[in-house]
């Protein structure tokens, strides 16, 4: 014979709303997505559709790179989606790094080094690349704000991180391959060379910040 | 899919249901999917410790669950985009949940000390057995089953109180 008090404790679990026949899916549908999260893949497509996007504009005789292939304001220099690596963020979706050229102040090397990353950009890919580097630089990102003694509480953290994560790992990537072809940073062969890059997500949130 | 994938597919996919609705009787059904989201990226990030036993698995989701409702109450708050779509359909879910009768004992379980209501919750919500319930929670069996007993005697008195018990 059950115990009364055990009936009374069940039934007071509280009723849950019915989320219908497709809750089945959408939860499988997660299941899939939270591995994509959890250890960013490739993604092929985006790319095809950038290079689609870039050829558009060739075909249009130059109509405007900049409002070819998106409505985003891309800064200066950042139009053209040739130097581009696309990423999953933890909140905000799809995200699209763009990289400016290389300025090296040093005209021996100046043509030669964007001529390496330009066809690095073009001939590879760029998120293969950078994936074996990208889980090293989150979890030394995400050591050191552990071993903190304020912890940060900013609710973006996670897409911060990713995105600091994947910066780094897109730049030890393309390094490497400048190293391959005789210009080795660690050796102080591009000291003072400068170059810009800007982040943009589906659903980003800088709470009134700027993302470059 | 590779033999490490398919164990947490599956193990995740049997359980889906399950943290869900414990996640959402602890923080409503706004935040929960997002602890759902965040659950799930973690035990990804974490795939190498999956037991391999079923049970044990699901009991080693629960404790990933329990710890980002311990994030959530220390105040985190986190957006997952790989949640939306759970969201949306709580959104757009024209069933609110059924009038239940159970107030009553839930504010009695409200008012236990929180180890002994978590304990309570969850092997009466969750359906956990005690022992599993011990180990959610980092103590031992005997120490749950004593508190347990002592969570029902409680639980027992205040009811008797509000309403004729046996």
């Amino acid at each position: 014979m059950s115990d009364p008090m055990d009936v009374l404790l069940d039934r007071s679990a509280p009723h849950l709303a019915d989320r219908g026949s497709g809750r089945d899916a959408a939860l499988a549908q997660m299941v899939h997505d939270a591995r994509d999260t959890a250890r960013p893949q490739k993604r092929p497509r985006r790319r095809i559709a950038l290079l689609s996007g870039a050829l558009a504009v060739v075909l249009m005789g130059g109509a405007g790179i900049a409002t070819a292939n998106s409505d985003w304001p891309w800064g200066q220099g950042l139009e053209n989606p040739d130097r581009s690596y696309t990423y999953t963020s933890p909140t905000w979706g799809q995200c699209e790094i763009r990289y400016s050229g290389f300025e090296t102040h040093n005209p021996l090397i100046q043509a030669d080094v964007n001529r390496v990353i330009d066809e690095w950009f073009a001939n590879t890919d760029v998120e293969a690349a950078a994936d074996p580097y990208a889980a090293k630089h989150l979890a030394q990102i995400e050591a050191d704000q552990k071993a903190a003694a304020d912890p940060d509480p900013d609710p973006r953290l996670a897409d911060l991180n990713a995105w600091q994560a994947h910066d780094q790992a897109l730049s030890t990537a393309l390094h490497e391959e400048l190293k391959a072809h005789g210009y080795d940073s660690g050796a102080g062969d591009l000291a003072g060379t400068e170059s810009r890059s800007q982040l943009h997500c589906e659903g980003e949130d800088w709470g009134g910040e700027g993302g470059e | 899919m590779t033999p490490s994938v398919e164990p947490l597919t599956r193990a995740l996919e049997s359980s889906a249901s399950d943290l869900l609705a414990y996640l959402e009787r602890r923080v409503g059904a706004d935040d929960a999917p997002d602890l759902l989201g965040e659950t799930m990226v973690v035990a990804w990030r974490r795939v190498k410790e999956l037991p391999s036993d079923d049970e044990r698995a699901r009991m080693w989701l629960f404790g990933i669950a329990r710890g980002t409702l311990l994030n959530h109450s220390r105040g985190q708050r986190r957006r997952w985009a790989l949640a939306d779509r759970i969201r949306l359909q709580v959104r757009e879910s024209a069933t609110a949940p059924p009038a239940d009768e159970g107030a009553e004992v839930r504010d009695a379980i409200d008012r236990l000390e929180p180890e002994l209501a978590e304990l309570v919750r969850l092997v009466h919500w969750e359906r956990l057995s005690v022992a599993d319930a011990a180990g959610l929670l980092g103590i031992p069996a005997s120490t749950a089953r004593g508190r347990y007993q002592r969570a029902k005697d409680q639980l027992r008195a205040a009811l008797r109180q509000a309403a004729a018990l046996p």
